[in-house]
C-alpha cells in the first residue's frame, strides 16, 4: 500500500500542534524558537506533499525554499537579539525580558 | 509495498524526537532532539520524491540552523533547578490538542485527500532539480532575487545587532 495525502497532512499537523505547544510553553527564548523550526518543517511538508500530489509542476518546493531560506534568515538574527538581551539582563528567559515596557 | 512501513517508522521517528524538543528539561538534550526531527522530516521529503529538498534540509537545518542554535545555547546560561516550562501547560495542552482534533475532522471529513502517491520504488522520478534550477532563473527570477536580498540584509542586521555598542569597550 502507498501512502495517501492524508497520512502526510496527518503528521503535518500532528508535528504544527506539538511546535504550538512548545510555543507556549516554553520560558526559555532559544527553546521558542526551536519550537518556530518545528511549526517551519510541518509546513514545509505540507506545501511539497500538496506539489507533489496535486501539482504538476514544482511551485510549492520552489515555495519550501523561499520558507527554508526565510527561516534561516529569522533564526539568525533571533538569536543574535537573544544574545545581546542576555548581554544586557543576564537572562534568557522570555517573561523576565520586560525591556520595553513602560 | 514498503512504503507505507517506511513512512509508519519515520513518522513514529519524527513525533516522539519532536515530543522531546518541547518536553525535555534540559535545553541541550532538546537541542539534539530537534536535529533528529530535522532529520527525519528530510527523509519524509525523500519519500514524496524531492530529493533536492532533503539535501537542502540537512544541509541549511542540521548544518546551519542547530549548530547556531548549540552555540547560542552554550553561550547563555540556564539557570540551575529552574523550571523549563511555564504554568499555562494544561490551557496549552487543550489548545494544541483541539487544534489537532479540529484538523484531522477536516481532513477525514473531505475525499480529496485520500489520493494515493505515485510510486517511487520501481519507478524512474524525474529529475526535478534540473526543473527547479530552470524555473529559478526564468519564472522565480524576482522571488530569488528578493530572498537573496532578504539573506543579505539579516547578515548586515546580525553584524548590527551584535556589535552596536563600540563605545562600551
Amino acid at each position: 500500500m502507498m501512502p495517501l495525502l492524508k497520512h502526510f497532512l496527518i503528521l503535518s499537523l500532528a508535528l504544527f500542534s506539538i511546535g504550538l505547544y512548545g510555543l507556549i510553553t516554553r520560558r526559555n527564548a532559544i527553546a521558542i524558537l526551536m519550537s518556530l523550526e518545528l511549526l517551519f518543517n510541518s509546513i514545509n511538508i505540507n506545501m511539497i506533499a500538496f506539489s507533489r500530489f496535486f501539482d504538476p509542476s514544482i511551485y510549492g518546493e520552489i515555495f519550501a525554499i523561499m520558507i527554508i531560506a526565510v527561516a534561516a534568515a529569522e533564526s539568525a538574527l533571533g538569536l543574535a537579539i537573544i544574545l545581546l538581551i542576555y548581554k544586557k539582563k543576564n537572562t534568557a528567559n522570555a517573561d523576565e525580558i520586560n525591556l520595553m515596557r513602560g | 509495498m514498503p512504503e507505507l512501513y517506511i513512512f509508519y517508522i519515520l513518522s513514529f521517528v519524527v513525533i516522539c524526537s519532536a515530543i522531546l524538543v518541547v518536553a525535555s528539561n534540559n535545553i541541550f538534550h532538546s537541542a539534539l532532539s530537534l536535529a533528529l526531527t530535522l532529520l527525519g522530516v528530510s527523509a519524509i521529503f525523500g519519500l514524496l520524491g524531492s530529493f533536492f529538498m532533503a539535501g537542502i534540509q540537512i544541509f541549511v537545518y542540521i548544518g546551519a540552523i542547530v549548530v547556531i542554535t548549540i552555540f547560542a545555547i552554550n553561550l547563555t546560561k540556564q539557570k540551575i533547578g529552574e523550571l523549563s516550562v511555564s504554568k499555562w501547560k494544561t490551557q496549552a495542552f487543550l489548545i494544541s490538542s483541539l487544534f489537532f482534533i479540529s484538523g484531522s475532522y477536516v481532513i477525514y471529513g473531505s475525499d480529496k485527500f485520500f489520493k494515493p502517491m505515485r510510486p517511487i520504488i520501481g519507478y524512474e522520478p524525474k529529475d526535478n532539480t534540473n526543473i527547479i534550477g530552470a524555473k529559478f532563473i526564468s519564472d522565480m527570477l524576482i522571488p530569488f532575487e528578493s530572498i537573496s536580498f532578504l539573506m543579505l540584509s539579516a547578515l548586515i542586521g546580525a553584524i548590527v545587532i551584535i556589535a552596536k555598542d563600540k563605545k562600551e569597550r
